[in-house]
């Protein structure tokens, strides 16, 4: 759809279509209000004892009487949110760093290098995406447990600096749509691949390098089955463990787990609210303009 | 104008992450880390659990009286949550890092025995300790904890049913307490007079609602499985007398009454929600473990505890159980740290000394030393509701699940039968042809691909 067609509209067309796509979004919308908004209430309003007018399920129950903010230290309390913080951050960096590094330098080779093998040698890269993780997680597992990485980051940062297949897919098809022209003339006033990678592609590649960075983030702000199969340590778990972990201890005290659930939740959000231009930006992989 | 709104948004969005910046610093160095290990001189002996809550206060505690009083093992206890506990673990063994000790929810002990991933416990015991063991541990810990006569798991805590009940409603329907029904017939005449209705005809409180087969069976004198001949058993006349019984009751209370009922309780994960403190049962069954929640939220309540009345001609203090067991598995480091650790908390070797972890937790015994030391009888005469199930615990009529590597299959198939039955979807009959077929087909199935 082109971006100035909803302007092309009368202001009765745009409001229909407002409505429409609104109404649409309330089901994607509902979990998230029902999420937050009861992580601000009693267990008194979110379990009404019998007799109660109040339906847990009705709309009007979703304001939450009184706004109870306590759950909020209650929830830091209950896990040591800080500690998990942290480690999830640290994880989160390096894997975004790692991560997007090495998959560009490949992504290079494979769009800008030619030599022999490279189309059978991608598509066998292609090939590793389709690969369950079920597949290769008993041999990876011992492989790491003969390294002596077991209990340790490593399994959770090293496997990032290797390159992900998918956003070596992705960087690929966006560089081949960079013009050719540059690097030629780049070339001819003598630079070689790493200025041409370095000095022209990468600045010209911010859209994609940035969907891949918040590709990874997510994907490490998220991972609770590395830190489970890898971590013996508490003091290393992360915030997805952690949150299975209060899921685990008090999961019938819903007001804290919501309330646990919005404050891991909510640095995604933000952070996808503040990016989503240069993300959609980089999924569309048009490299250039005009 | 469009621009100026825009840059003020910027603006708040930079103030934002820069407030959310400074905040996630405050929050990362404001609360302290935790411990790091008390002993790294000593042998680490790696023990994983799945209790959280308050519940691993009570293992740390255990595990901190191990380890004062050891010179050589320091026990490094990991609470792995529940739902990944068994992901986490066949993993670690596949990968030839499991950890030294795990405790494990009974159901896991026949198939990982069969698979040759457990460490027999009788090999770490001499001659003499694994004949006191079987003289003195109570049927149902070996029952659950043998696979093929070898011993796989030692109980840490078992667990029985028995009924609850209200003697406030009972008086208030003219039934006398203190001479509660020894016929099941008759307790269910009982709960007929208790149970109340609307005046629409829906049930407002539930006399007695009697359900889950494999805790009847046992009580009509019927079994899953035959162990002398090591086969499991479902068509039998005991077994479809028991489903016939459930499902009878469940058709003249009416399936629909009582999905109604039970859809309207405030079931959530709270102990205090459950249905018998706000009086919406008046006789329930359940685990010994609602007497210490009953004493923790529900002080002021009066109730007693009563063993499942057998029909005629059916088994006295009968019933099904199940239990936390303690495992090692094949490949661990410390199999003699791990085997200490245990011995000294399930009680093998000094039961008065491990009594009080057992009143820790409101956890059933392995032994009867255990029950008759000083410190556990206490307990009883602190809770007198808990005798019942400790009445029941002796039992040679208590059943466990058939000792079947396909154990889990099992259950869900008899629970789906089950359901079958009361729904009137199937008639028990039927329900437990079906079963019978298709448990079968399964063991077929397995011999097929040499399991």
């Amino acid at each position: 759809m082109n971006e100035n067609y909803l302007f092309r509209l009368s202001p009765r067309q745009r409001l229909m279509t407002h409505a429409v796509l609104l109404v649409l979004a309330v089901p994607y919308i509902l979990p998230l209000i029902w999420m937050l908004s009861t992580s601000l209430k009693s267990d008194l309003q979110i379990f009404p004892r019998e007799g109660s007018s109040l339906s847990p399920v009705s709309l009007a129950n979703l304001i939450p009487r009184p706004v109870q903010w306590r759950n909020y230290p209650d929830a830091l309390k209950t896990v040591p949110f800080s500690l998990y913080l942290q480690n999830t951050l640290l994880l989160c960096l390096l894997n975004v760093a790692g991560a997007v590094a090495s998959s560009a330098i490949v992504a290079y080779g494979f769009a800008r290098i030619r030599f022999r093998g490279r189309e059978p040698l991608f598509l066998l890269l292609l090939a590793t995406m389709a690969l369950p993780g079920q597949v290769t997680m008993i041999p990876t597992f011992a492989l790491f447990t003969k390294l002596g990485w077991y209990g340790t980051f490593l399994p959770l940062i090293v496997p990032a600096f290797f390159g992900n297949a998918f956003f070596i897919f992705l960087m690929r098809q966006f560089f081949m749509t960079l013009p050719e022209e540059l690097a030629e003339a780049a070339r001819i006033e003598g630079a070689g691949e790493w200025d041409i990678f370095w000095r022209i592609v990468l600045p010209l590649s911010k859209p994609v390098l940035a969907t891949c960075a918040l590709f990874q983030f997510l994907g490490s702000w998220n991972d609770f089955f590395g830190p489970l199969l890898y971590l013996n340590d508490p003091s290393r778990y992360t915030l997805a463990y952690g949150l299975q972990q209060f899921l685990s201890s008090y999961g019938g005290k819903y007001a804290q787990l919501m309330a646990a659930t919005t404050l891991f939740t909510l640095p995604v959000i933000l952070l996808f609210f503040l990016a989503q231009k240069t993300f959609i930006q980089g999924i569309a992989t048009t490299g250039s303009k005009g | 104008m469009a621009d100026r709104r825009y840059t003020a948004l910027r603006r708040a969005a930079i103030v934002l992450l820069n407030l959310l910046l400074v905040g996630t610093f405050i929050l990362i160095f404001a609360l302290p880390s935790p411990a790091q290990r008390a002993y790294p001189k000593r042998i680490p002996v790696r023990f994983w659990h799945m209790w959280s809550g308050e519940w691993k206060d009570v293992v740390d505690r255990i595990v901190q009286r191990f380890n004062d009083s050891q010179e050589k093992y320091e026990v490094v206890a990991l609470s792995v949550p529940g739902g990944s506990a068994d992901y986490k673990f066949l993993l670690s063994v596949a990968g030839g890092d499991p950890p030294d000790c795990m405790a494990q929810w009974n159901q896991v002990i026949p198939a990982w025995a069969d698979e040759q991933m457990l460490v027999p416990l009788d090999s770490l015991m001499t001659p003499q300790e694994w004949q006191d063991f079987q003289a003195t541990a109570y049927p149902v810990a070996l029952k659950i904890g043998c696979y093929k006569g070898r011993l796989y798991g030692v109980t840490t805590g078992i667990n029985i049913w028995a009924c609850y009940y209200r003697p406030d409603h009972l008086r208030a329907a003219g039934l006398d307490p203190d001479k509660f029904p020894t016929d099941l017939d008759e307790l269910w005449e009982w709960g007929q007079q208790l149970t109340r209705t609307d005046e629409s005809g829906a049930i407002t409180r539930m006399g007695f609602l009697p359900g889950w087969y494999s805790q009847y069976l046992p009580v009509f004198g019927g079994s899953l499985y035959d162990a002398q001949s090591g086969q499991v058993t479902i068509n039998t006349p005991a077994n479809l007398r028991a489903l016939a019984w459930l499902a009878g009751k469940q058709k003249e209370l009416g399936y629909e009454k009582v999905v109604r009922f039970q859809s309207m309780l405030n079931t959530g994960g709270f102990a205090t929600q459950w249905p018998f403190i706000s009086g919406q049962y008046s006789i329930a069954l359940e685990g010994q473990w609602r007497v210490e929640q009953l004493a923790k939220f529900a002080p002021d309540l009066e109730y007693r505890t009563a063993p499942i009345p057998p029909p005629k001609g059916g088994k006295a203090h009968a019933g099904w159980s199940n239990g936390n067991f303690m495992i090692i598995p094949k490949g661990a480091r410390q199999t003699q740290g791990a085997w200490e650790f245990i011995k000294f908390w399930s009680g093998v070797d000094k039961p008065e000394r491990a009594a009080e972890f057992y009143t820790w937790g409101g956890w059933l015994p392995l032994s009867s030393k255990i029950a008759q030391a000083p410190v556990y009888q206490d307990y009883l005469r602190k809770y007198p509701q808990f005798q019942t199930f400790l009445d029941v615990l002796p039992s040679e009529n208590i059943e466990v699940s058939p000792p079947v590597p396909f154990q889990v299959f099992l259950a869900d198939m008899t629970g789906r039968a089950d359901d079958f039955a009361m729904r009137g979807t199937k008639t028990p009959q039927q329900a437990l042809e079906d079963l019978e077929r298709e448990v079968a087909q399964e063991i077929a199935k397995r011999k097929r691909f040499g399991l």
